[in-house]
């Protein structure tokens, strides 16, 4: 187990939540490695520090006066919903829903297609085709293999990734372009086979691009 | 599933009582106020947040419908809030907010002496320390971080409530970990 990887494991060690082999693994690697035992041994301080944090409470005067003041923003508050008045018009609720869902299903068949004469500009769009082509060709199983095998080429480990959000929320993936776009629709599909997380910002640029190639030889091929 | 202690005052209070819904505020209000202490760290605003959370609560109550207990119910709105306040925030981190607590000297000195008040003052500090560490933290990872380890929320409930997968609220309690390890490094050594 490299260094790196350890890292990664030390707040599931620190809960207990390390699956067995895992645990057995990462105990190993501490045994042997002063680093890894000084970033456990920091980590746990930093949890006991943060843990320690106490609550302040506000002074007895505002805690006396916060029903008061509830009670007068809720004087000058609308009602509570009157239950009655759902429970007697609950059938008429429900029919109005019901239209509606009718109605909305309607829009989006017909917004598909389904419903309209066929044009020439109903082909799919080239990101489609790409994604379509890419899925069609390899099952989310094989690419999570491919994805592994791109971790060893770039790390030598199998780290893992936890898909779209950490990719959306820390790199600014996906903004725009086309091809981000395409990448973070494939992540959303691997992402629920695949259990891989903690990714470094620099490793995320190498794989998307990495993916970016392989989807642009997807689509010509 | 257990009867709910409060039923009795969550139908006299959705029939327009507001007494009896004074008496659910009175009876939950410090622990809603704890959650929102650990998003605002400041009295005062944990105080208009937790009102706001009860004005929520109160409006909403005619949709209640007993399928859990009052207090679920409640904290689930007070989870949303305080997320939705956390959103708020971002970009506005301000440390004047935490300094504000930092007792003066004539009060210490009038209410401890010597060693007393010197350790009492380093633990002010301190805690001063971690607020401004946490307030450094991405709105995400202050959001999980605090339903984990003050909350003590299991990871999938976090996810839920964040809507996110279980390995996104992973990495971004390693990434707070890892963010407050660097910015309390000072302080562990000790």
């Amino acid at each position: 187990m490299r260094c790196k990887l350890a890292e990664k494991s030390l707040l599931a060690y620190i809960e207990g939540t390390l699956r067995p082999r895992q645990k057995d693994r990462l105990e190993y690697h501490l045994g042997k490695c002063p680093h890894c035992q000084k970033v456990l041994v920091a980590f746990e301080k930093t949890l006991q520090l943060a843990g320690s944090l106490p609550v302040k409470y506000p002074s007895s005067e505002v805690w006396e006066s916060f029903w008061p003041k509830l009670r007068s923003k809720i004087s000058q508050d609308t009602p509570i919903e009157d239950r009655s008045w759902h429970r007697a018009h609950k059938w008429k609720i429900a029919g109005v829903a019901g239209m509606l869902v009718a109605l909305l299903g309607f829009a989006g068949l017909w917004s598909y297609g389904l419903f309209k004469i066929p044009t020439a500009d109903q082909s799919p769009s080239l990101d489609e085709r790409i994604v379509q082509n890419f899925m069609g060709d390899i099952s989310a199983k094989h690419l999570r293999e491919l994805l592994n095998q791109e971790l060893q080429r770039l790390d030598g480990t199998s780290l893992t990734w936890s898909g779209e959000n950490l990719l959306m929320e820390e790199t600014g993936f996906g903004q725009s372009t086309e091809s981000n776009s395409l990448v973070s629709q494939l992540f959303e599909v691997v992402a629920t086979e695949v259990d891989l997380e903690y990714f470094e910002d620099d490793e995320l640029t190498d794989l998307v691009d990495s993916m970016e190639s392989r989807l642009t030889l997807v689509s010509v091929r | 599933m257990k009867a709910d202690p409060d039923r009795v005052l969550i139908e006299y209070a959705q029939d327009g009582d507001i007494a009896a819904f004074g008496e659910l505020v009175k009876k939950y209000q410090k622990r809603i106020y704890e959650l929102a202490y650990r998003f605002t760290h400041h009295p005062e605003d944990a105080a208009d947040l937790c009102q706001e959370i009860f004005l929520k609560a109160f409006r909403a109550l005619g949709r209640f419908e007993n399928k859990s207990t009052f207090y679920t119910w409640i904290y689930q709105i007070a989870k949303n809030t305080c997320i939705d306040y956390s959103r708020r925030r971002t970009g506005r981190y301000d440390v004047a907010f935490v300094e504000e607590i930092a007792p003066d000297d004539s009060q210490f000195q009038s209410q401890y002496s010597g060693d007393q008040a010197f350790r009492r003052l380093e633990q002010v500090e301190l805690e001063t320390e971690i607020k401004k560490a946490i307030e450094q933290l991405s709105p995400r990872q202050k959001q999980v971080f605090i339903l984990r380890h003050y909350e003590g929320l299991a990871l999938r409930e976090i996810a839920v409530t964040l809507n996110l997968r279980v390995g996104s609220v992973k990495a971004h309690l390693f990434n707070a970990t890892r963010k407050l390890r660097k910015l309390l490094t000072p302080y562990l050594e000790e």
